[in-house]
């Protein structure tokens, strides 16, 4: 059983590879879409594992641990390795449509590959320097998505991109090393027993470290500019994986090394992170508000959402964390999802730009409520999904005593309201000058993946029940690093 | 020994990061590269500077003070990822320089504003 815990990394390098050499070919595309079939279902089948006996660990060369190369899946990162299988398989069926021969021959699906390897292996990585080399995987294949093309833009979109990532893993690594030097020890279990005995400064200042280099990755308050100037530019499909994988793993692992490593710092860091929390949703939502190009808006409302998942962090309560990763999920869901409708909207009302756009409301109803459902959501309109991970986090900030962040959360949500009824209005909602006729068609490869994930969305606003259940049994095994410990290196000690 | 190495990366990330501020491409792609090496050689030093032992594992090995092989093993794999990073950047930065003939941070920023 424990080594299935590689198998969905294992598949999707396997893939990579098997597509970059069959690029050329017709069908190449259709047998990875199998591929990814593969993937979900070991995801899914991990996630029943780790639900089942718990904490699941795999050896990588049969070396012991604290020396060998670990993997483990607990059910936080088997559960959010789902959902971003899940994307995955939307965002390659979308793109199997809206991908251009030329990307393709260039090593687009591959890249799609490795980009999710990357993912799956910063969520599952045991070892915090292979857990640096797999953020790395996933950092250089979103360099290649971005920048593969002719288009200038791209290219001016990808150079502050590049050079603040390469800084971010430059910060990362180096604290990796500083924490080896200091605890002789990479394995992450290793480190927090060891860390027991370090001077507090010292390990607050890697802390502090892992934040900043993190936190340029995943976009927290004053490192994100890079966000909005890239991530509206590449294909949709592209976009739309980005939103839901990129930032979204980094949080992950922030919450992984919170909850197992630097946990006797979180006093030192609970005000500096709820106010990253607070000041990232705030410049985000503003950001959104004041535009009208729709992925650009977009690309801010990414910004807003992350700073209320490091606002749950920063809660470190089960409930606090929990509601966050609820929150992660819903966002993974909802957010691309409305990167796809977003280009659908370019397709058939001819702009990106609301201002330009006609409204597609007459013409194309059940595409108009598939809007309505995810962007409803992302602005936690009761019924829907986002309000879950909003109502929990505002109830771990009242029990935590922390009322303004909590009062910010509100604020930020109607802000989000407003930007996305803005949208709506203009376009969906009828406006006489400029309905849209109907003039193409709904399109098979670029509808399903809408469909499907329209419809996880209103499933987690419906019934959150199962989801939210699991996300406390994973807030639960966050934090509490013994039995992390105990798992890991149960065998050796 | 290690106080060496300290001081070389030390210097050299102070190197790094101030080509990283220029605002001319090339002078950040230097930058870029000097700060990764940087990162290497901090690296290289936390895992004990010793010429003497080679860090064989023998009976009571252990108990010798060897040098630690573990950083030197991933400090390849941080080689490998660096030199990665710094072609793409290179690659990146002529691809901007063939589109728009200029290698200054302030000319792809006037671009950007003018779409």
């Amino acid at each position: 059983m424990n080594q299935v815990v590689v198998l969905p990394v294992f598949i999707a390098l396997c893939f990579a590879l098997m597509m970059f050499f069959f690029k050329k070919h017709r069908f190449a595309h259709h047998i990875g879409l199998l591929g990814l079939g593969a993937i979900l279902a070991a995801s899914v089948w991990l996630l029943y594992g780790s639900y089942d006996e718990g904490i699941l660990v795999a050896q990588l060369g049969g070396w012991r641990p604290p020396y060998g190369i670990s993997f483990q899946a607990d059910v936080f990162s088997s559960l959010i390795n789902v959902f971003i299988a899940i994307l995955a398989i939307c965002a390659y069926v979308f793109s199997m449509d809206e991908i251009k021969s030329y990307r393709a021959h260039a090593g687009y699906y591959s890249a799609m590959f490795t980009l999710y390897a990357g993912a799956n292996g910063v969520l599952f990585a045991g070892d915090i320097f292979n857990m640096y080399v797999w953020i790395e995987v996933l950092v250089v294949s979103s360099f290649l998505l971005l920048s593969m093309g002719q288009d200038k833009k791209q290219i001016t979109g990808a150079l502050p991109y590049v050079l603040l990532n390469f800084l971010g893993s430059m910060f990362i690594l180096s604290t990796i090393a500083l924490l080896y030097g200091l605890t002789g020890a990479l394995n992450i279990a290793q480190i927090s027993i060891e860390l027991a005995s370090v001077p507090d400064v010292a390990t607050a200042t890697f802390a502090a470290m892992f934040i900043v280099g993190i936190g340029i990755k995943s976009a927290i308050f004053p490192l994100f500019f890079w966000l909005p100037e890239s991530y509206h530019r590449p294909p949709a499909a592209v976009s739309a994986f980005f939103a839901g994988v990129v930032t979204k793993v980094g949080v992950c692992a922030l919450f992984k090394l919170f909850g197992l490593v630097f946990f006797r710092e979180m006093p030192y860091f609970k005000d500096i992170l709820v106010w990253i929390g607070i000041l990232t949703m705030v410049t985000g939502v503003l950001g959104a508000v004041a535009l009208y190009d729709i992925r650009r808006l977009l690309s801010y409302h990414i910004i807003s959402q992350i700073g209320y998942m490091i606002f749950g962090l920063a809660l470190f309560g089960v409930k606090g964390l929990s509601a966050a990763i609820f929150f992660i999920i819903h966002n993974i869901i909802a957010k691309s999802n409305l990167f796809f409708i977003g280009a659908e909207l370019k397709r058939l009302g001819g702009s990106y730009n609301l201002q330009k756009t006609r409204a597609l409301y007459r013409a194309y109803p059940f595409m108009s409520i598939l809007f309505f459902i995810s962007a409803y959501s992302l602005a936690g309109i009761p019924p829907l999904s986002g309000f879950w991970g909003k109502l929990g986090l505002a109830q771990a900030g009242i029990e935590e005593g922390e009322y303004f962040g909590v009062a910010v959360c509100f604020g930020v949500g109607l802000l989000t309201t407003y930007s996305m009824t803005k949208v709506w209005i203009l376009g969906f909602w009828e406006c006489s000058d400029k309905t849209c006729h109907l003039t193409q068609k709904y399109h098979l490869k670029r509808n399903v993946p809408i469909f499907i994930l329209s419809a996880i969305s209103l499933y987690l606003g419906l019934f959150p029940t199962l989801v939210l259940d699991l996300s406390t049994l994973a807030a639960e095994q966050l934090l509490s690093p013994e039995l992390y410990i105990q798992k890991i290196l149960g065998g050796a000690q | 020994m290690e106080w060496m190495l300290a001081l070389t990366s030390g210097i050299l990330f102070a190197i790094g990061v101030f080509c990283l501020l220029d605002g001319h491409f090339i002078k950040i792609v230097f930058g870029s590269v000097i700060l990764a090496n940087a990162v290497n050689l901090l690296f290289f030093s936390v895992g004990r500077v010793n010429r003497d032992t080679p860090a064989l594992i023998k009976d009571q090995a252990l108990h010798i003070p060897s040098a630690n092989p573990l950083s030197s093993a991933a400090i390849l794999t941080s080689i490998v990822i660096g030199f990665a990073l710094s072609a793409f950047i290179i690659a990146l930065v002529f691809r901007a320089y063939e589109q728009l003939s200029s290698l200054e941070v302030d000319q792809v920023v006037e671009h950007k504003e003018l779409e």
